[in-house]
């Protein structure tokens, strides 16, 4: 072993602590990544060495362009269908998201996915996809994606899987925990309560890191905001973050764009919320209040739209509020069966949706 | 002051000069020789993994450019087959042949059959397959008589004067476009004429600014 404190004078530096104390590893690894001249490099340096190898590094390095580079063409051993290189193929896919499925369309290049974009044929994304479902294509790249079996952190196989699955067969699977995203498919679901069945000790429990408003309900709402000459959302950002489909925006804007279609008049967009968000951008008129609030406002305009003899108020109210939700209700009011009440999904207090309901029985009901 | 050198001396460094100048000259040109592309990439012909033979296959048997260059008139790339091809015979066809284990490997792993790339361009080029025989520029104009190369080989230089040739005076590389694939194509009077013919009909106007190939 060579010591590295032979001979130096001035300051010791050293790169790593394997250097410092010239453990095996680094031994093994510095003459693994330099071959020939491991031993070279713990010499003393000379400089009769260093001109050596500059002088036969310039000499030398014209040389390497000497040789004809040799490209392979790499054909695919099975074809893909309808498969022209050069050309753009698409895919037609569902992605799901905060548990509710969108119909995507993928652009693909020479088999490498380029683009997201709504399913034109799919009637809730009328060709558009939103920001997360495009930004899914980075998925498709990511290093730490999962392409092959793993188990205890180790690549495994299809056929090891299936083994221990059927051994699991023998017990009642007690002990097991299977964890999964929100099944919304039906077949998935239909799998999962065999597995139940047939392992009633396991359970299966799902998780899903994004929470959309669609998530684990029963049924989806479909609102038409294209019918609706008259909105008012209390915290709710249908245009942004609270929903998993593109088609609100779409619908919106449709109303939004008077002279353009079928609208004569723009729709007219009020908005209570808590934060800055894309639907109180959008808003013609906007108020904030704490989420906390956000009952205290339902309730509130509960009562002008019942047209109660003391209107409510709302404690801790910015300038304009009494003056704002008169005007809404006057609104509601004057368009009855085409105004639309949405609010934020578990807004609390709990008696807000049964507000946000009588708000809608009695005010948006047609006549 | 003495001279250290006899004066005859300056004969010998007069011819030495001119020596050693008609040397690196011819050395110059040599590598001019060597290196010029006509020279360099005409004959080009390396080892394929799976030893395919066009000569059987397109001369003897006739098999059609098309059945497995299917994207030559589709896009820019005509592409070499997938593997799947092959077999699409090779299954009945010689299914034992050793000389196409490769193949027969490559289908079964799903790994690509490494073929090498003869004729490549600079990558600055764009080079559009479908543009050129859709409009009746004939396969053998730039590929030769593959019909007759048991291993392909290079025929042109494949350059840019080499392409500006063609493109100032197509007429002679300009056939009827069901006759591009038929390499062996003799027509009954002038070619140039018929492709002349051609040109004006179909309006053909190769371009000969930058920005047709350089984009």
């Amino acid at each position: 072993m060579i010591q590295i404190t032979k001979k130096l004078t001035g300051k010791k530096y050293w790169r790593s602590l394997d250097e410092l104390y010239q453990t095996s590893e680094f031994q093994e690894w510095l003459h693994k990544e330099f071959p020939s001249s491991g031993s070279d490099l713990l010499d003393e340096p000379s400089r009769r060495n260093i001109l050596k190898v500059m002088a036969a590094s310039f000499g030398l390095a014209g040389l390497t362009a000497c040789r004809r580079p040799v490209e392979h063409i790499l054909p695919n051993a099975r074809g893909i269908e309808d498969y022209i290189p050069g050309r753009p193929l698409f895919y037609n896919t569902a992605m799901t998201l905060g548990g509710a499925a969108q119909g995507v369309m993928v652009e693909t290049m020479d088999a490498r996915p380029l683009k997201i974009e709504g399913n034109p044929e799919h009637p809730w994304s009328l060709g558009r996809a939103r920001g997360f479902h495009q930004a899914s294509i980075l998925q498709m790249y990511d290093p730490d994606r999962g392409i092959a079996f793993k188990r205890e952190g180790n690549n495994s196989r299809w056929e090891d899987f299936l083994d221990w699955a059927h051994k699991l067969e023998l017990g009642n699977g007690s002990g097991l925990r299977i964890l999964s995203e929100h099944l919304n498919s039906t077949s998935l679901a239909a799998i999962k309560s065999d597995v139940l069945k047939r392992l009633p000790g396991a359970k299966w429990v799902e998780y899903n890191p994004v929470l959309t408003s669609e998530t684990a309900l029963p049924a989806v709402p479909r609102v038409h905001f294209d019918k609706a000459a008259v909105v008012v959302s209390l915290d709710s950002d249908f245009l942004g973050l609270d929903t998993s489909t593109v088609l609100p925006v779409k619908e919106f804007a449709k109303a939004r764009m008077a002279g353009d279609g079928e609208a004569t008049q723009m729709n007219r967009l009020y908005v209570v919320e808590s934060q800055f968000s894309a639907t109180g951008a959008a808003a013609d008129h906007r108020f904030r209040a704490k989420s906390a609030d956000i009952g205290q406002y339902a309730n509130a305009l509960l009562a002008a739209v019942q047209n109660a003899t003391t209107p409510l108020k709302v404690v801790g109210q910015t300038p304009g509020t009494e003056k704002g939700i008169a005007a809404i209700a006057k609104d509601l009011a004057a368009n009855r069966g085409r105004s639309v009440v949405v609010a934020v999904r578990g807004s609390r207090p709990a008696f807000t949706p049964w507000c946000i309901r009588s708000i809608r029985r009695s005010a948006t009901s047609a006549r | 002051m003495a001279l250290i050198f006899p004066k005859s001396t300056d004969k010998f460094v007069r011819i030495g000069a001119v020596i050693v100048g008609i040397i690196a000259l011819g050395a110059a040109a040599m590598g001019l020789y060597v290196t010029w592309p006509s020279n360099l990439k005409t004959g080009y012909s390396p080892v394929q993994p799976v030893p395919y033979s066009h000569k059987l296959h397109v001369g003897e048997l006739g098999m059609d450019c098309y059945y497995c260059h299917y994207t030559a008139n589709k896009a820019g790339y005509a592409a070499v087959p997938a593997t799947e091809v092959c077999m699409n015979c090779h299954v009945r066809v010689k299914p034992q042949s050793p000389r196409l284990q490769r193949i027969r490997d490559a289908y079964q792993t799903g790994d690509p059959v490494p073929w090498v790339r003869i004729h490549q361009l600079a990558d600055f080029v764009f080079f559009n397959h479908q543009a050129h025989v859709t409009v009746g520029v004939s396969c053998v104009s730039c590929h030769g008589r593959i019909d007759q190369m048991v291993e392909v080989k290079q025929m042109q230089p494949l350059n840019m004067k080499w392409c500006l040739d063609c493109h100032r005076n197509p007429a002679p590389n300009i056939r009827p476009v069901e006759q591009v694939t038929n390499l062996a194509w003799q027509p009954d009077r002038d070619p140039a004429e018929i492709g002349h013919e051609l040109i004006q009909q179909k309006g053909i106007n190769p371009p000969q600014h930058c920005s047709g190939c350089h984009r």
